[in-house]
């Protein structure tokens, strides 16, 4: 933040004209008029902006609104915009550097506004002899914090802020000191949308922010195993009000995940939980994969749609457009069945009753001598073992240039299990190592997953023309340009097969091995 | 960062006041704007209210591009900074002449700003000579002032050629038509005739009008004290169509 910049708290028994009074004698400053002034502040819903200490908030006053972002500390805007439109993506930005800034760092997050605070605002600029400004003392009054999605209202206490001029920082810091020694106002440090969340009673970073648990090593593994199942079913309710809303596909993303991290482990670390538990929940959670999954599947195939307009030539790019549409409407009905689905009663019932289970005492006797021992144990045995079959499988595909694409497909997998199992219990490893090692997997599974993809959409792709044909409507020209985008994913999904081999040696190389096995065995 | 010179071989055409109202208008559109005042005699900095001094003069500036940025003074205006200009600048042509490469020098030192800033707006004095030609260097667009008379339109020619001729890689040249008074029959002929984009020159014409010359008085840019006259709004399709051409 820029030197000489401060903001002061003014207690409720000190009246502010007092205190520019006290100014007055010691600078020369011309008033403004108060103007109303509203702030709303945006993030994702992810807190992707707070965790890079940042904010973007849209500033309306009397008629002219900007956008802008800045440091979380208050500190001067780094990008901002003359525009009335409140952009839901990076992307709906106009071009240029704010875009181009915003783009990498939200990806494909919507904004989501977080609270809206509402004041009086007084800007009073200190002059020199010319008359030019050499600081500027802004006085905020009857803040009003609301949030848009509660009928929550809060108010906050009136404030000060020292907003320097480069080049003229001394003037500024002069100001503050006065301020502080001579009227006596107590520094307040703490950014305007802390405030405003704090007086709302929100946690910023919290909910959806939150961390994996951080593990014991020597805590019982049924214990340490009920407490990473607990954090995925905070995750799948934090999310569930966003995947009804459809407002940003990461809701469901993050939704999935979570759902696909429950069914792994359960599967993965069956003589941990009690068999009757297994046998409810398992074909439970499947059931709940299962109806999310086409809407994620459309949402996908939306979100590369551009991409796959690149892969065909430019002139039939717009023969694609109809596949879009028709993308869209299937989107639209799918969304509304997986909203039905998460109103049933089944549901409800599988969220309850697997929270009760989580919420209460960890069986005892515990159901197998494995759930008794260390955390830390259990955890690398697994993996260890996931490892080993990895390698197994990937060998013979290396050895057998014919392998079907079933056995990739199993691989690809395997590849999951070990992924989930290393990011579950990654509390418990060295950060570096693991890090090292979730990396080299992570090629690996890019690999076998774009061979999947590519698979998969061509068998949609067919699904679709069948559809859109029995619809009618559709020119031949989008089946011909369908057909092209078929052919294209035919050929890279043959580019994929040849890349695996060195992919898989890469990952399976003696380094990584040694690592594997210092960690885990 | 866009680098825009206001330039012409000739004084008084209307150079300052072009630069100071678009870099005012660009800071309000939200763009972080640096206005560097080159001309010894101020009249930018002036208009600013802010003292035309730099600490070491162009000596100092030319030493290392770290010692631009302590130079810098922020204005009355969110988003708009000013690089002041000082007495030492009426021979920076020499300051520039004794580095190792006079012409890419000024260039070299502009690094440090690509970050800080959006524009870089360079308010020129006369003449043609090194510091004329690193500006020529530096800048992505060279903004040139013209007075639609036929002698004003023989120097412009004479910038042309020597654009032509003598720069390495020229800036993409946006002359246009300033102080044009209307009443007169020899600038309405000549703007008729260079209506269509003649040699470039920009669709926009700045009138003669006496709120521009009340700048003297306001110190402030045009825009911020007066926004309905003729002028004002000539300014702003200016900047307008500059913003295009970027
Ligand atoms: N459009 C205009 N209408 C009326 N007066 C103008 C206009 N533009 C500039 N002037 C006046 O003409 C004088 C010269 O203008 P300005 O300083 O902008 O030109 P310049 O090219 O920068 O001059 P110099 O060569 O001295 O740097 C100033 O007094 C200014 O107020
Ligand atoms: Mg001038």
């Amino acid at each position: 933040m820029m030197r000489g910049t401060a903001q002061f708290a003014v207690p409720p028994e000190t009246n502010v004209d007092d205190v520019l009074a006290v100014v007055r004698r010691h600078f020369t400053f011309r008033a403004a008029r108060s103007t109303p002034c509203l702030r709303r502040y945006f993030d994702s819903f992810d807190w992707l902006l707070y965790n890079t200490q940042t904010t973007i908030y849209q500033e309306t006053l009397g008629k002219q609104k900007h956008l802008h972002w800045q440091p979380l500390d208050d500190g001067p805007p780094t990008h901002s915009l003359a525009t009335a439109e409140t952009p839901r993506f990076a992307t709906d930005l106009p071009p240029g550097r704010f875009c181009d800034d915003l783009t990498p760092v939200l990806g494909y997050r919507a904004l989501l506004p977080l609270a809206d605070v509402q004041y009086r605002r007084r800007v009073f600029r200190v002059l020199n002899k010319d008359k030019k400004t050499i600081a500027r003392l802004i006085v905020e009054e009857n803040a009003v914090v609301t949030n848009s999605t509660s009928d929550h209202k809060a108010s906050l206490g009136a404030m000060l802020r020292v907003m320097p001029i480069k080049g003229y920082e001394n003037k500024a810091l002069d100001l503050g000191r006065l301020l502080r020694k001579e009227v006596g106002l107590p520094d307040h440090d703490t950014p305007l949308l802390l405030d405003a969340l704090d007086a709302l009673g929100h946690t910023p970073g919290g909910a959806t922010g939150k961390k994996d648990p951080v593990l014991d090593p020597a805590l019982r593994a049924d214990e340490a195993v009920r407490l990473l199942l607990r954090s995925l079913l905070e995750t799948i309710e934090i999310n569930e009000p966003g995947v009804r809303a459809d407002i940003d596909t990461e809701f469901l993303h993050d939704f999935r995940v979570a759902v696909r991290r429950t069914r792994s482990v359960l599967g993965q670390l069956k003589s941990i939980l009690p068999p009757d538990v297994l046998a409810h929940y398992q074909p439970e959670f499947k059931w709940l994969g299962g109806v999310t999954g086409p809407t994620r599947d459309l949402d996908v195939y939306l979100l590369k749609f551009e991409t796959y307009q690149s892969w065909v030539p430019p002139r039939v790019r717009e023969d694609l457009e109809p596949l879009r549409d028709f993308l869209k409407v299937q989107q639209r009905r799918e969304q509304a069945r997986l909203v039905e689905a998460l109103d049933t009663p089944r549901y409800r019932a599988l969220l309850e009753g697997w929270r009760a289970f989580l919420d209460g005492p960890a069986p005892e006797p515990p159901p197998s001598p494995e759930a008794a021992r260390p955390v830390l144990e259990v955890a690398s045995a697994r993996i260890w073992r996931t490892y080993k079959k990895t390698l197994k499988e990937g060998r013979a595909i290396i050895n057998n240039p014919d392998a079907p694409a079933e056995a990739l497909h199993q691989l690809r997998i395997r590849c999951k299990k070990l992924r989930y199992l290393l990011e579950l219990f990654r509390s418990l490893y060295p950060p570096k190592a693991l890090k090292r090692l979730i990396k080299a997997l992570k090629k690996l599974q890019d690999n076998l997953g774009d061979f999947n993809d590519f698979e998969v959409q061509q068998d949609t792709l067919q699904q679709f023309a069948a559809q859109m044909k029995h619809e009618g409507q559709t020119e031949v020209d989008t089946f011909l340009a369908m057909g092209r985008l078929e052919a294209y994913m035919a050929q890279r999904q043959d580019e994929t097969r040849e890349a695996f081999a060195e992919r898989f040696l890469r990952f399976a190389d003696p380094k990584n091995q040694e690592q594997f096995r210092a960690l885990f065995k | 960062m866009n680098t825009i010179a206001v330039y012409n071989l000739k004084g008084g055409v209307g150079k300052t006041s072009a630069a100071i109202n678009l870099a005012y208008l660009s800071a309000r559109d939200g763009h972080r704007t640096l206005l560097w005042d080159l001309d010894p005699q101020g009249a930018a900095t002036f208009y600013c209210r802010i003292k035309p001094k730099v600490k070491g003069g162009a000596q100092k500036i030319v030493q290392h591009k770290r010692n631009l940025d302590p130079a810098i003074r922020g204005t009355d205006f969110d988003n708009l900074d000013l690089l002041p200009a000082d007495f030492s600048y009426r021979t920076f042509d020499s300051t520039l002449d004794a580095t190792k490469k006079p012409v890419r020098h000024l260039a070299s030192l502009l690094k440090p700003l690509k970050k800080e800033y959006d524009h870089l707006i360079f308010d020129c004095p006369d003449g043609l000579a090194t510091l004329s030609e690193s500006v020529f260097f530096a800048a992505d667009l060279l903004l040139i002032p013209v007075i639609p008379t036929t002698l004003s339109l023989l120097t412009f020619d004479q910038v042309k050629k020597h654009l032509k001729k003598k720069t390495k890689r020229p800036p993409l040249t946006l002359p246009f038509f300033s102080m044009v008074d209307r009443r007169k029959r020899l600038h309405k002929e000549i703007c008729a005739e260079y209506a269509n984009g003649k040699d470039g020159f920009l669709k926009t014409t700045v009138p003669f009008a006496s709120a521009v010359e009340r700048m003297g008085v306001e110190r402030a840019p045009l825009p911020s004290y007066d926004r309905r006259s003729t002028a004002t709004r000539a300014y702003q399709a200016l900047w307008e169509e500059v913003k295009e051409k970027m």
